[in-house]
This record gives structure tokens, sequence and C-alpha cells, in this order.
């Protein structure tokens, strides 16, 4: 594996365990709420709203794992039918072209948290500043172009090693 | 130049939801408008920031639970026990179980996987042939997308700003008439081409009661989930983490002290499968905006309007359109992206109702999993059932049929999605 790959790797692993803590999170968050509407009277005001947030955080990272295992989904039907050397030339173009994409939205991301246009953003049910909660898609697309260069340097090595 | 970059980055196999993001950005830089790549974080966090949307991962983890813990074998060999002895039983159970699981899961994938697994090996010791029980399990996945909850419905409701409630309810008259009519499709196709008459096996009654509780037990999951909704003590977000708790009750007695190292790849799977809904989510939103921004909307209304002015002839338009965008884009990312674009159409220019404009949207887009190229679900089956896709697309046509009929009569009884 190239050293890409293993940074990939490992990176990986610290989102899989966020991601499990996200989705037992606002589990127990829902069920604590209607717990609580129907067992004590009170529903957990904030509930919802940081439920809400945590989905935005599981998109994010799970969206990030996916690059790395390659799940998510394409239209393959013509590239099915080209040469192997072809399919390897046209996946290194892909992973070129996703990674670009990435470096942009990382750029977009940082210039984004860091404008004065989300300092004034609230959580309305507990007034916390929501700057933090934002930082998810800078850190999104910078572990998803780890994941996307790795992929990149794969791809490469495929090609150098069917030529070689 | 937005809709060329879009075709040809789909035919490079990139994944679908990069494509609406790079037809974005092509769109943004040829238009020299590169500021408007600042409103993309912005766009891309609102999108998925939605309490509605908790659903889909809920759901996803409720089906996997259910999986893991057997309880979905439960419900079918529960069926099963009561109608061993009457022909063609394994049709009926194929049936009742899909509609069950389709009041459990909301995702026709999913259920096409489970149910190829579970009932096609079932059928072919039966004597059934391969490619019917592959073909009927299929489709009676499409019961999934429409019988509550679904998938689609949720991500409609959050675009069109209807209630999900609503929608849900609005998905059950369709989807038991859709059940009837595939039921007696398959029916008269068994009574015609197999032989098999029902198991020799015989079961008194207290066997039956025995195999018959912990299908039922499994039960209360549906009930949870549609009685909570419809007698208004939860939302759908709400009925989905309600049942995973009754679920995980079975699950933990079923695991037996193994439960972390059993929970955990359940979870991993459902983040798996959640990423992929939640990014297309995303990313068509980002697309949509673009769309929006280029007046696409505007335009698709005026050329519309030019060409009818009647409600119904409309109505029928959309379904073959998007019959057609079905077999080549995912339903889910079809529905993001037309329905901002279609459903002011609908309701001002022809004063059609949102509910049965988006039930008719879903049922249309969900049947793109049965037609070749893109068909997801036709894939699913095949790979599982070892059928080729080839015969298993010739196959479902006749199921393919009676869901068209399906839409006609939403899109002409208006009554069948407004019942209670």
């Amino acid at each position: 594996m190239n050293p890409l790959g293993k940074i990939s790797a490992g990176l990986v692993q610290l989102e899989r365990w966020a991601s499990r803590f996200l989705v037992v999170g606002f589990v127990g968050l829902i069920v604590a709420n209607v717990g609580m509407r129907y067992l004590v009277g009170r529903p957990i005001i904030f509930a919802e709203e940081l439920a809400a947030i945590m989905l935005v955080w599981l998109a994010f990272i799970a969206t990030s794992i996916s690059i790395h295992t390659r799940a998510q989904i394409g239209v393959t039907l013509l590239i099915d039918n080209f040469s192997v050397s072809w399919r390897r030339i046209i996946d290194l173009l892909v992973w070129l072209l996703i990674t670009i994409m990435l470096a942009i939205l990382l750029k977009a991301g940082i210039t984004w948290v860091r404008s004065p246009v989300v300092e004034f953003e609230q959580v309305i049910t507990t007034g916390w500043a929501k700057a933090p909660f934002f930082t998810i898609f800078p850190i999104f697309c910078a572990s998803a172009l780890v994941h996307s260069l790795a992929h990149v340097a794969r791809a490469a090595g495929e090609i150098r090693g069917k030529n070689a | 130049m937005t809709g060329l970059s879009f075709l040809v980055l789909l035919l490079t196999g990139m994944p679908v939801a990069f494509v609406l993001i790079g037809a974005t950005l092509v769109f943004v830089f040829l238009s020299g408008r590169e500021q408007l790549i600042a409103a993309i974080p912005q766009i891309s966090f609102g999108s998925v920031e939605n309490f509605d949307l908790l659903a889909i991962p809920l759901f996803i983890l409720l089906g996997e639970i259910m999986n893991e813990s057997g309880l979905t074998r439960r419900i079918i060999t529960s069926v099963r026990v009561w109608i061993a002895r009457l022909p063609h039983n394994l049709v009926i159970v194929n049936l009742i179980s899909n509609l069950a699981l389709a009041a459990i899961m909301g995702s026709a994938t999913a259920q096409m996987a489970v149910m190829s697994r579970v009932v096609v090996p079932e059928m072919e010791r039966d004597g059934y042939d391969r490619g019917y029980a592959a073909s009927l399990t299929a489709s009676a996945g499409l019961l999934g997308p429409i019988i509550p909850p679904s998938m689609l419905l949720i991500i409609y409701g959050v675009i069109a700003q209807v209630s999900i409630a609503e929608m849900f309810m609005a998905g059950i008259v369709p989807g038991i008439a859709l059940f009837v009519l595939i039921l007696v499709l398959a029916f008269w196709q068994a009574t015609r081409n197999h032989k098999q008459q029902g198991s020799t096996e015989r079961l008194n009654f207290a066997q039956k009661i025995a195999a018959t509780i912990p299908g039922l037990a499994a039960m209360l999951i549906p009930l949870v989930i549609v009685g909570g909704i419809s007698f208004g003590v939860f939302t759908p977000t709400e009925s989905a983490a309600a049942a995973i708790v009754v679920a995980l009750v079975f699950a933990v007695l079923e695991f037996k002290g193994q439960t972390f190292r059993r929970i955990v790849p359940i979870i991993d799977r459902t983040v798996a499968n959640s990423a992929i809904v939640l990014f297309l989510i995303v990313a068509a939103k980002i697309f949509g905006w673009v769309l929006t921004f280029n007046q696409v909307p505007q335009h698709v209304a005026a050329f519309i309007v030019s060409l009818t002015d009647n409600p119904t002839i409309f109505l029928l338009l959309i379904v073959v359109f998007l019959f057609i965008v079905g077999m080549f884009l995912d339903g889910i990312a079809a529905l993001i992206i037309l329905t901002p674009i279609l459903l002011p159409v609908a309701i001002s220019q022809y004063g059609i109702d949102p509910i049965q404009f988006g039930l008719i949207l879903a049922m249309t887009l969900v049947l793109g999993l049965l037609t070749p190229p893109v068909g997801t679900g036709l894939y699913i089956a095949a790979a599982l059932s070892k059928v080729s896709v080839m015969r298993l697309s010739k196959l479902v046509l006749p199921y393919v049929a009676a869901t068209l009929a399906v839409i006609l009569a939403v899109v002409f009884i208006p009554w069948m999605v407004h019942p209670f």
C-alpha cells in the first residue's frame, strides 16, 4: 500500500468511530426526548436541533468513509465495456477530477468558517455559537481529499504496474 | 454546457453525487461567477440540517437490526405456518412478508436484497423457476418506497415542505392496490407455469402458535411505526427511533451476550448506506441551486405550459418523463433535482395537490429500480438469485406494467392519496 493509502486507512478508522458515536448519540437523544415528553412531561427542547446538527456531521463523515471505500454509486454502463487499460486510465482521471473538486470545496469551506457571517449564527434552543459546528465542512473536504489522493496514487500505481 | 458536462461526467462512471457537484463547478467557472462557490458550503450544511431527514439513517438502522437479529426471517416463518397447505403458499408468503418489511424498512433495494437471499432459494426448492421467484421478489420490493415508511416520501416531504406523516398516509391505499395487483398477477403466473401444490408437512395448532409468536412480536415494529404516526404519538423520525428500541430488545435477546460485537457492524452498514443517500441530497441541492440560478424551472414551466393546460395530461407527461429519467438516474437524485423544478409548475399552473404529485413522482421514479440500463434493484436481485439481468428484466415486465397501472390510478383518482 502506498503511504497515502496508509494515511487514508488510518483516517478512516477514526471516522468510523466518530460515525458510530454520532449514530448512538442521535438515537439516544431522540429516544430520551420522547421518553421525557411522555414520562416526565418535559421534553428536551434542544433535542431536535442538536440531533439535526449531528445528522449533518454524520452525513459528511459517512461520505468521507464512502469515498475511502469507493461505495458511492456511479453509472458504469459505458466504461464496463472498455478494456482494462482504458478503465484504469478513466479511473485515474475520475479520481483526479474528484480531488480537484474537493480541493476547491476545501478552500471555499475554510473561507466560509473564517468569515464574519458565521460568527453571529446560533443554535436557537441553546444559544450556543454555531460556528464550531460548521467546521465539519472543511474537515470533511480535507479528509475526503486524503482519501481521493490515495485513490489517485493507487490508480496511477495500477497504470504504472501495467506498463512496467 | 452544464447539461453536457453532467452527461460526460456521468458516462465516466464518476459517482453520481460528484457528477452533480462537477456540473455545478463547470457552470460557475464558465459563467465567470467564481464568487458563487462561496455559497456551496452553506448550501451543503443546510441541505441535511433537518430533523425529518434523520428518519433516513434511523430506518436504515432499523432494517439492519431486523435482518441481523433474524426478525425478518421470523416474520416470514410466522406467515408461512398458517398457509403452508394452500397451493402456491410461498407466493403469498413472499408478498405478505414484503408488505410487512415495506412497513419497516423504507428502502426498496434493502428489501430486495433481504428477500432475494431468503425467499428465492426456498421458492426454488419448492419447484418454482428461479427466474420467476427472483422477478416476483424484486417486483414486490417496489412496495418498500410506497408503503410507509418510505425514504423517497421523506425526502419529497422535506423538499416540498409538506407533512411527512401525510405523505406516509398517502402511500397506504396505492401500496395496498399494488400489493393486490402483484398478488393476482403472480398467482395467475404460478397457476399457469408451476406444479407446486403446497407443503405436505402438517403442524398442529400448538406448533403453529409457537412458530407465530416470534413473528408476531416482530410485527410490533410496523405497529409502532404506522400506529405511532397515525395516532400522532410520534413524528416519523421519532417512530423510527422508538421502533429501533423495540427491535434492539429482541436483538439483545438474540445476540446472547455478543451484543456489542454484533451491533458495531450493524452501525457501520447503516453509516455506509446512509452516506450514499445523504451525500446525494447534499450534491443534488447544490446542483438544484445552479438550476434555479439559471432559471431552469421557469423555462421548464414555460415549455410544459405551452404543451398543455390540462392537469391530467400534464401528470401523464410527467409520468412518461420520469419513467425515462428513472431508467438512467438514481431515483433519490432525480427526486431531489426534479421536485423543485416540477412542483411549482404543478401547483401554480395546474393546481395539483402536492401530496398526489409527490406520490406520483416517487412511484414512477421507483420503477427505475427495475428497468435497464441502471436498474439497481434488477442488478441486486439478479446477482443474489443468480439469474441473468437480461432474463430478469423481461420477467419483471408484467409487474412494471402493474405498477404503471397503479400510478395511472393515482393520476385519475386523487382520492387514493387522501382516503382517511
